[in-house]
């Protein structure tokens, strides 16, 4: 094997490597993922889950055995978490790391240097490029002063041939592409670490109940929920206001709502919804009055716990059974549904030498009062239902990767699109007339129609060996 | 009720936006000079009602108006406004107004069409500062990407006019931008919108998300939209940057983009979700 074979021979994993940090691969691959992620939203539609207890024994009884195999074994049900999709990031990952791998040299060489180029052969590669003259009289450094006029950092190499003046500005606009690739890197590789890592639980309680963190190191406690509504009637905001316990010692009171959630070593409490609890009251307020109307007290009842009425301790109230939507059904009393559409409280009362017996009260009708309980009226004042607070609580492995990515790419994006590399080359020789022979090429990374404006410029300004140039002579030239 | 005052003004704008396109048509149609002022007088016009709109509902809902469709395409008008108004400081043409003028009656038709009634109050998901910075980025975004269409359909047609040899005879298209500078323009407008789009719509977005209901991502059919029209500018870019794709390419993208953007608010009307907010 002789030296040029070994020297040119490339593994093929390497050359795997290469292949898939290419341009070409780069926007196939988006392609794909786009419309992957659109078949994804198609999936969601004809096959969806929201609700199902367990989707996969739903569908495995309503599609056919075929079609369930082929639901299954692609993980429709969880297009965002199957197989191929993941495996399209994965791949964006591997395709994003060659590419910044290959490519990080150049790049930090080109931003932060000002290579000058081999030579004019370089100049037919460039998108701008021109060519004239400029007298004897001008210097290789006057036309460096022109070009550092025009704001660039500017080199001047002379030989015996000629000379060459290299310029660069704002280089670190390239260094955006980088970073921008390396943030979007940690962006995919976090969502991945969090998609599989992450753990989440959804917890209810009550005022009063305790619950212990997933890490067991410390417990929440709720102290109380709040459902807050707007003067129209709409719900504004719901809050829970807990309490943390370490080894059953209080260590500091919160409030989690929408937006600000409980963070605790590791663990985040998100507000997440609230529901009625169907069975029971947080409490009752009744007024109570005698058989001519005058009025006795007010009474209020809360939980299990008797209320007797003011000045009259023989009789006792206690709350009984709650109804959000009452109807008699048969003739029996019945909740049709968990909404608070018709709300009805049971009240028992309890009075010395009686027996016991039961009140119905209703919201929908505050005046309906029972007489019966010996000479008193009892009439609803008041209904505070009870809520469960629903809790979300999730811990996020790599998202340490994810807020990397954010702040990579937005700094990418800022030096790609607030910095644009322009840089410059004029080679100069001495022609047989004793002027100079000038071949000169630019490139930009965004704006290149400005550029080649003062560019041309440039070159009419070098014609004139820098004395103003007049103003109809600059506009035919741009 | 927030009822007539802010409407009022909405239409007031949306007629004075009419004028303008009209007065654009006229301009390019028949020349005198002071057709185009008068169209970009119209439309700077149309921006003091619009803005005191936005305002108005503002004040009355006591909240950014953005927490709907219809305010959401209203603010995005506005911003398409604005972008226009940027672009003609920038390359004094006012020739560019008859190509963004139809842009902007797109999205303002489209407001018009949609449900306008304010709600006071929030729902708790969106009371938060994130709802600014999100939704108002990502408005501007999408304003800038209006403006790249507005300049890629005028480049197309232009440059089949040219292709056929119409242009040397003289006539209206003539009087258009050079292909090159519609090209630039129709670049530059992208390379406002995709960082806007990028860290507004996805990055505030995400992280608003993470704060609300403890997910970065929750796929969404309105995130998963935003990601799409977010892959497909990406490819643009690198189709342009890196691969030279210029002019007619460069163009079709442009439009097949903003077609992404108007079905991804087709999508989150008719598929609902967590983004479905009115």
């Amino acid at each position: 094997m002789d030296m040029k074979t070994r020297q040119t021979r490339v593994s093929p994993g390497r050359r795997l490597w290469r292949w898939v940090g290419t341009m070409r691969f780069a926007l196939v691959l988006l392609i794909l993922i786009a419309l992957a992620s659109i078949g994804a939203i198609a999936c969601g539609e004809f096959l969806p889950v929201v609700g199902l207890e367990h989707p996969e024994a739903y569908y495995g009884n309503i599609l056919s055995p075929v079609n369930f195999f082929l639901v299954n074994s692609m993980d429709l049900l969880h297009p965002y978490s199957s197989w191929w999709y993941l495996g399209l990031l994965s791949v964006l990952s591997l395709s994003l790391a060659s590419c910044i791998a290959s490519r990080l040299r150049s790049v930090l060489r080109e931003s932060l240097g000002n290579e000058p180029l081999e030579g004019v052969h370089e100049l037919p590669g460039l998108a701008i490029r021109g060519h004239g003259k400029a007298p004897s009289e001008v210097t290789p450094q006057d036309i460096r002063s022109r070009v550092r006029e025009m704001g660039f950092r500017v080199s001047l190499e002379e030989s015996q041939d000629g000379f060459q003046i290299a310029g660069t500005q704002r280089g670190l606009g390239r260094l955006g592409g980088i970073l921008n690739h390396l943030g979007l890197l940690f962006l995919v590789v976090g969502g991945i670490l969090v998609a599989l890592m992450a753990e989440r639980k959804m917890v209810w309680m009550v005022e009063g109940d305790e619950i212990k963190a997933p890490n067991d190191r410390y417990s929440v406690v709720l102290d109380s929920f709040k459902v807050e509504m707007s003067p129209e009637g709409e719900v504004s905001d719901y809050l829970s206001f807990v309490q943390i316990k370490e080894n059953g010692l209080a260590q500091g009171r919160h409030t989690i709502q929408v937006n600000h959630p409980l963070r605790a070593q590791g663990w985040s409490w998100y507000q997440t919804t609230y529901q009625l609890i169907t069975d029971r009251l947080r409490s009752v307020a009744v007024d109570v009055s005698d058989s001519a109307g005058t009025r006795l007290g007010h009474v209020l009842l809360c939980g299990n716990t008797p209320a007797t009425i003011p000045n009259r301790p023989d009789v006792q109230l206690v709350m009984g059974s709650f109804y959000p939507h009452f109807q008699l059904k048969d003739g029996k009393p019945v909740s049709l549904s968990d909404e608070l559409k018709n709300p009805a409280v049971q009240v028992h009362v309890v009075q010395k030498g009686l027996p016991p017996r039961d009140l119905w009260l209703f919201t929908e009708y505050p005046d309906y009062s029972h007489s019966g309980i010996a000479d008193y009226q009892v009439h609803l004042s008041a209904l505070e239902p009870l809520f469960a607070t629903g809790l979300e609580v999730r811990s996020f492995p790599g998202a340490w990767a994810v807020w990397l990515g954010f702040a990579c790419m937005t700094l990418g994006l800022c030096l790609s699109f607030g910095l644009n590399h322009e840089r410059i080359w004029v080679f100069g020789h001495l022609g047989e007339s004793g002027d100079w022979v000038l071949e000169a090429g630019a490139q930009s990374m965004h704006g290149e129609a400005t550029l080649k404006r003062r560019f041309s410029r440039l070159m009419c300004v070098l014609e004139h060996s820098g004395n103003p140039v007049p103003s109809r002579e600059l506009e035919i030239s741009a | 009720m927030s009822g007539s005052l802010d409407i009022t003004l909405f239409w007031i704008s949306f007629w004075l936006y009419m004028a303008s396109f009209l007065l654009f048509v006229g301009y390019l149609a028949f020349r005198p000079r002071w057709l185009g002022w008068m169209g970009a007088g119209a439309m700077f016009t149309g921006l003091i009602p619009h803005t005191a709109g936005i305002v108005a509902r503002w004040g009355v809902t006591n909240h950014m108006p953005l927490s709907n469709m219809y305010e959401y395409a209203n603010v995005m008008a506005w911003m398409t406004v604005v972008t226009f108004g940027g672009i003609v400081l920038k390359y004094r043409r006012l020739i560019l107004g008859t190509i963004v003028s139809p842009a902007l009656i797109i999205i303002i038709v489209s407001a018009s069409m949609l449900p306008k009634e304010a709600s006071n109050q929030l729902v708790p998901a969106l009371q938060s500062y994130w709802l600014a910075i999100h939704v108002t980025l990502a408005a501007l975004a999408e304003g800038a990407f209006a403006v790249a269409l507005g300049v890629s359909v005028t480049y197309l047609i232009r440059g089949s006019k040219e292709k056929g040899g119409s242009l040397s005879s003289g006539g209206i298209w003539k009087r258009l931008p050079s292909l090159g500078t519609l090209d630039e323009v129709n670049f530059q407008a992208i390379a406002v919108g995709y960082p806007l789009f990028t860290v507004g719509a996805l990055f505030a977005g995400s992280i608003w998300a993470h704060e609300a209901w403890g997910t970065f991502w929750a796929w969404d059919p309105k995130e998963v939209g935003a990601l799409v029209i977010w892959l497909f500018y990406t490819l643009y870019l690198h189709a342009r940057l890196q691969r030279g794709w210029k002019g007619p390419a460069a163009a079709w993208l442009s439009i097949i983009g903003f077609a992404m953007i108007l079905l991804s608010f087709a999508g989150n009307i008719y598929l609902g979700g967590n983004h479905a907010y009115g």
